[in-house]
């Protein structure tokens, strides 16, 4: 049977939870700061409310001990007693006690545990206090000699139960004294106290019970118990109530209110017995005196209200009151300020962010009605008017979005602060002294993983105090400072929250981690020794894996570290280690900002889009059919030295690829824990920021997809696992046997994926003119297009992105460049005969063009056409390329040269400037001169060029065209200024965008130079900030450039996580270009 | 909405002519001493031009043929995934699940979204033809004579004049599939 607390459970639960922890650090301060009465007032506070949610809930036992400990925190405020270490402990104790019964209940269980023991001992701390105060009602002997002074002590009121009477009473209910006496055979006669109150707290409230249940000895034969206690209910309830078996006597004295002047008075009343004889016993007679002690006080007060050193000393019934009513407008405001949050289920915020996210794709449907709209209606101002509201509801959508997003984002200090308390203990325990330091605690991360992140942090923790800090002696032998430093740091870097728990201890041990790792059969010693220190670091996530000489109750089973990296992965997080020896050991725990929104990178194979987590990924890189080997049936290529595997991305979800043979084959690097694979897809689409749903709703996990996310236009895009993906790979590299490699490789080749060859091929070799011979010579791989396009799955998602606004960052003008290419081919191909020696391949080149140019839809073509909309019959680049001579092979040799030229440059620039920094060439083109503004962008807007005028053998300018928003980011990027915000560019601007223009532009003129064989020299860059126009006016008029061609290379810069584009323009003097062709090709020729 | 619609729109089309529809009619007229509890509810399709009919209780939704987003590494039956309001769902070609040749997708051509316990699937069949009311005595368990679709996936057949109607059993289709499905993986 599962114990509940009824329909408030859950809002109890959630609501001691955090009053425990508030408890908790107000005690951690007020152990450091014991005199300070604004910290003993706010846990007062906290443990009242406590204390009145655990009544109204009906955990009597709870509420017992939490008023228990209310009455200690009130001797403290009422300076009777001192905070000493003590007192702090118990209340910890209680603090503990509470903890484990709302554990009980949480998991559905009776709490049963046995409170006596701590109530005893909390009223062994608070007796002294209570008996300073007794000193002073001594002076009321006579009044009412002898009998008050013997009793007081056995059923005081604090001030709080008094005004909790007088609360009681003055709302119209009735307070009594409840005598009883339990039958002297009785057995467990705790057990009949403790259903009287049970059965007492039904019907109203008690208020103090003495002596309490636990301490009813069996042995005792006086046993007595006197119960203060508030109802509203009449005799007969009470009377029911106190009717158990072996209870011999019941005497009930009401308790009444008096009010005189200022002061209340409680007054004893009428007595009545229940059960029993009315004959009054000795004992009885005292009990009136018991409560009649505050009462007492205050009627003092009134009578000798003259004497005013006496009145002082009385007068506290009065003040508590007035005290007691400033608390209540303390905790009033708490209230309004607790009103302010509401709490609300995770499912509804998804519910909601799901609801939204759909309004944002229905709104895109509007869009297409505002462009059919402008075309048919002539009324332009209710187009525009549709238009405005269009957009701003789009805007609201969006803000929508973001907000409910935000609104799971949680403050970790939460999570932070529990851990003081931890370490507090912890330090007692091992006697050591640490220091908890908390940084960061407002950083905000997913109320999913503030959930999950408590048990990898308290793991962590307890790893640094046992074994990561010294001991005391050790650290002053070692002359480290007496007080180690424990560090919770929490910040955003990037997309992601690190989380960070750092000891300046004395760090891992790593021939320890070694020797164990090799012990338990983890490795083996070649191994080892081949691995880098964070691969063995990592051995300490094993399962099992301790390093620890014994085993403590705190750690050393090997279980913590394991449970770490499984809930941190589970978190789609991360586990680094750092650790200097002697030093300190620091672990950084990475998590993605949001797990409701990741960043992806969007991938195309044929038509269908795969997302790929930027989590997972390490890389882009752009490689060439001649870079693949071939081991042992696996393609691999060599990336900076490093063997990759490579997966054709393809072969995966098992369709035919529409990589050109020729082309430059786009790989993404990605990684998991420490394998790193490359995968071959189609193209490279950009970022983009998803949603992610779970396939499992629905239907079931799907090997290699990580869930499904739907973009802004409504249409699904599959989400790539890569784990599941590269474990795929390393188990197929694991379980084929060589021939079965063999059977494979000749199986692939027969299914139509010609692998490029390349036995003789030495990765560690690799020169620029091996780059290019190996392009030249290259087999292009055959795919089977015909058949993959005759059968178009007509349900396929065709991305449509004329359509509505573009979820996709969709790189355009490459897009364009690529239609333009597969248009070039054919046109080239037709005009021009093949070049010699490849004749079968660019047959079937043709071929494979004209059935993709033929398959091209319709969108292909208006993309095409913005680029060349005036002319007809083609495109101008071709004229210009047939008219000089220049082929699609000398334009691929400028590629070429534009990336190893790019590669040069990103890598003389990251030296220099300290920072990683990539850049591509991804595309080059030869354009007219009058199609250049509308190529790169727009004729309106501002940009920056530097120009860099050649001279030598080949002549012209070389001009580095960036938007100038872009421009002024890169400057600030690379170095710190703030010219975006001016929109102006310094001196230290212009050095360094002149600087950016030398290093790229040498590093192509080198190229250039080296492979023609000519001299070049290029000369100082000049800055010009104006319109695009003006920009390439002032080149042609300044250099007299007579062509009316340039060759464009766009340039992305990769910095950091910022992607800027800009173009790189060559405007050729003369015959420069002519020049640069023949030089290629001669060299080229006579390789 | 759909249904009433197509059911206007199925009024002339092959096969089905509007005597058909009368006799129907007249059925239902003379169904009327049946009680709701007697009376089985059916939503009427074609794969193959034969008629299948599944229970209504358990029909979320029907929609015309949305984008279908091919999952990989699926059995082939499973036609992709679509989105639904947000849902994604996965979509059953009918054809052939049932093993049918492949058809055409055309402007018939239906997904019935059907709900299951706390799953939703879609099926694709040819053409979703109208609501019927069968007497429960007017169904027969499965006899072994029904060609094409397995009997795992029928839970009788309905009778309706000169019309038969294949009833599915909706819970073991989605049930056999997963279980299929993993026997696929697995194998």
């Amino acid at each position: 049977m599962s114990f509940s607390l009824g329909e408030y459970q859950d809002i109890f639960l959630e609501e001691a939870d955090e009053q425990l922890q508030e408890l908790n650090s107000n005690l951690l301060k007020l152990e450091k700061d014991p005199n300070n009465i604004e910290i003993i007032n706010d846990i007062f506070r906290t443990a009242h409310s406590l204390k009145s949610s655990a009544g109204f809930v009906g955990l009597n036992e709870l509420s017992n001990l939490a008023h228990k400990m209310e009455n200690l925190l009130q001797g403290i405020r009422d300076g009777m007693l001192r905070v000493t270490p003590e007192i702090i402990n118990i209340i910890f104790k209680c603090f503990d006690v509470i903890n484990s019964i709302i554990e009980t209940v949480a998991s559905g269980e009776q709490p049963t545990h046995d409170l006596s023991r701590i109530i005893e001992e909390i009223q062994r701390l608070g007796n002294p206090g209570q008996s300073v105060k007794e000193t002073k009602p001594v002076k009321q002997k006579e009044k009412t000699p002898g009998i008050i002074k013997t009793n007081v002590h056995l059923l005081d009121l604090n001030d709080n139960d008094k005004n909790e009477i007088f609360n009681r009473l003055s709302e119209g209910g009735r307070c009594c004294i409840l005598n009883i006496s339990i039958d002297k055979t009785a057995q467990m006669k705790w057990v009949k106290a403790q259903l009287i109150l049970g059965n007492l707290g039904r019907i109203g409230k008690v208020i103090k019970t003495e002596p309490s249940p636990g301490d009813l000895s069996d042995d005792d034969p006086d046993s007595k118990m006197k119960i203060i206690f508030c109802t509203d209910r009449n005799n007969e309830f009470i009377k029911n109530a106190c009717d158990i078996d072996l209870i011999n006597r019941v005497e009930c004295i009401n308790i009444i209110t008096s009010r005189t002047g200022n002061a209340i008075t409680l007054q004893v009343a009428d007595s009545l017995v229940f059960i029993g004889t009315a004959e009054p016993s000795t004992e009885i007679v005292s009990f009136p005196g018991i409560v009649y002690e505050p009462v007492q006080i205050a009627e003092d007060k009134a009578l000798h209200s003259d004497e005013s050193d006496e009145s002082d000393d009385y007068d506290i019934s009065e003040i508590q009151f007035g005290r007691r009513m400033t608390d209540r407008a303390d905790t009033d405001k708490k209230k309004a300020a607790a009103t302010k949050t509401v709490k609300v289920s995770i499912e509804k915020l998804d519910q909601l962010l799901n609801n939204v996210g759909e309004l944002v794709i229905a709104n895109s449907g509007f869009f297409r009605i505002y462009e059919e709209l402008r075309k048919i209606t002539g009324d332009k101002s209710i187009v525009n008017e549709f238009k405005n509201r269009m957009e701003g509801m789009s805007r609201i959508a969006k803000d929508l979005q973001t907000g409910i997003m935000k609104t799971r984002m949680v403050q970790i200090g939460q999570i932070f602060n529990r851990f003081k308390r931890l370490v507090r203990d912890l330090t007692k325990e091992f006697k050591k002294e640490i220091e908890l330091v908390i940084k960061g605690e407002d950083t905000e991360l997913d109320k999913k993983v503030i959930d999950a992140i408590g048990e990898p942090l308290l793991h962590l923790i307890r790893n640094a105090v046992d074994h990561g800090v010294e001991t005391t002696a050790m650290r002053k032998e070692m002359g480290k400072s007496e007080t180690a430093k424990i560090t919770l740091n929490a910040y955003q870097g990037g997309n992601h929250i690190l989380v960070e728990v750092s000891d300046d201890g004395k760090g891992l041990d790593i021939e320890k981690i070694k020797k164990k790792a090799i012990d338990r059969g983890l490795v083996n010693i070649e191994t080892v020794a081949n691995m880098d220190s964070s691969e063995i670091f990592n051995f300490i996530f094993s399962p099992g894996f301790s390093t620890a000489d014994k085993v403590t109750d705190l750690s050393g089973r090997g279980v913590g570290m394991t449970v770490v990296k499984q809930i941190v992965s589970e978190l789609n997080g991360a586990v680094t280690i750092e650790t200097e020896p002697g030093m300190g050991t620091r672990f950084i725990l990475t998590f993605p900002l949001t797990l409701a929104i990741i960043p992806a990178i969007m991938v195309r194979v044929q038509k269908e889009l795969y997302a790929i987590p930027l989590s997972d990924v390490v890389e882009t890189i752009k490689i060439s059919t001649s870079d693949i080997t071939t081991i042992e049936g696996h393609e691999v290529i060599n990336l900076r030295g490093e063997i990759l595997s490579l997966l054709r991305l393809n072969q995966f979800i098992k369709i035919k690829s529409s990589l050109k043979t020729d082309s430059k084959i786009p790989v993404v690097v990605v990684g998991y824990g420490n394998r790193k694979i490359g995968l071959i897809v189609d193209f490279l689409e950009g970022k983009l920021e998803i949603v992610i749903k779970s396939l499992e709703q629905n239907y079931k996990t799907i090997e290699g997809l990580a869930g499904a996310s739907i973009l802004g236009d409504g249409s699904i895009c599959l989400i790539l696992d890569i784990a599941t993906m590269i474990n795929k790979v390393i188990f197929d590299q694991e379980k084929l046997t060589r021939v079965e490699r063999r059977q494979l490789s000749e199986k692939k080749s027969n299914e139509g994926y010609e692998l490029a060859e390349s036995s003789d091929y030495d990765p560690g070799e690799l020169s620029i003119a091996d780059i290019s011979e190996n392009f030249k010579s290259s087999k292009p791989i055959i795919f089977d297009v015909e058949k993959n396009e005759e059968k178009p799955d007509a349900v396929a998602k065709e991305i449509d992105y004329t359509q509505g606004p573009r979820a996709i960052m969709f790189d355009e003008p490459e897009q364009i460049s690529s239609d333009k290419n597969i248009h070039d081919d054919s046109l080239l191909h037709s005009e021009k005969p093949p070049m010699e020696g490849s004749k079968p391949q660019v047959l079937s080149d043709i071929e494979i063009n004209k059935k993709i140019k033929d398959t091209l839809s319709d969108f292909r073509n208006d993309l095409k056409e913005r680029v060349s909309s005036t002319l007809q019959g083609g495109d101008i680049g071709d004229h210009i390329k047939s008219k000089l001579n220049i082929s699609k092979e000398d334009l691929n040799e400028f590629q070429i040269i534009a990336n190893i030229g790019a590669t040069n440059a990103a890598e003389s620039m990251s030296q220099i400037l300290k920072k990683r920094i990539e850049l591509s060439i991804p595309m080059v083109e030869i354009k007219p001169i009058e199609k250049i503004p509308e190529y790169i962008g727009s004729i309106e807007s501002s940009y920056i060029g530097v120009m860099m005028t050649i001279h030598g053998e080949i002549k012209g300018t070389i001009l580095f065209l960036l938007n100038d928003v872009s421009g002024f980011d890169m400057v600030d990027l690379l170095y710190g200024t703030t010219s975006r915000e001016k929109m102006e560019l310094d001196e230290d601007g212009k050095s360094a965008l002149s600087e950016i223009t030398n290093i790229i532009g040498s590093s192509v003129i080198n190229v250039i130079a080296e492979k023609t064989g000519m001299v070049i020299k290029p000369d100082v860059p000049v800055i010009v900030h104006d319109y695009l126009l003006s920009i390439i006016d002032t080149i042609l008029a300044t250099q007299s450039i007579q062509n009316d061609y340039a060759i464009i290379m766009d340039t992305t810069f990769f910095f950091q996580d910022d992607k800027l584009i800009g173009n790189l323009l060559y405007f050729p003097d003369s015959d420069s270009l002519k020049t640069i062709v023949e030089g290629l090709r001669a060299n080229v020729g006579s390789n | 909405m759909d249904i009433n619609r197509l059911m206007n729109k199925q009024k002339g089309s092959k096969g089905y002519t509007n005597h058909d529809l009368e006799l129907e009619k007249n059925e239902t007229i003379e169904e009327e001493p049946y009680t709701d509890n007697d009376i089985l509810q059916l939503v009427s399709f074609l794969i193959d031009d034969v008629e299948y009919g599944v229970d209504i209780l358990v029909v979320h939704e029907i929609l015309k043929i949305p984008d279908i987003t091919r999952l990989p590494n699926t059995p082939n039956f499973i036609k992709g995934v679509i989105n639904l309001r947000g849902n994604v769902i996965p979509v059953v070609d009918a054809r052939r699940r049932f093993g049918f040749p492949d058809g055409k997708i055309d402007d018939l051509t239906r997904i019935i979204v059907l709900q299951n316990e706390e799953k939703k699937i879609g099926l694709m069949v040819d053409n979703v033809y109208q609501v019927v009311r069968i007497p429960k005595v007017n169904v027969d368990t499965p006899s072994e004579l029904i060609e094409g679709v397995s009997e795992e996936f029928i839970s009788g057949i309905g009778r309706l004049k000169d019309r038969l109607i294949i009833i599915l059993n909706i819970a073991n289709i989605i049930f056999l599939e997963e279980e299929m499905s993993r026997m696929d993986s697995a194998g």
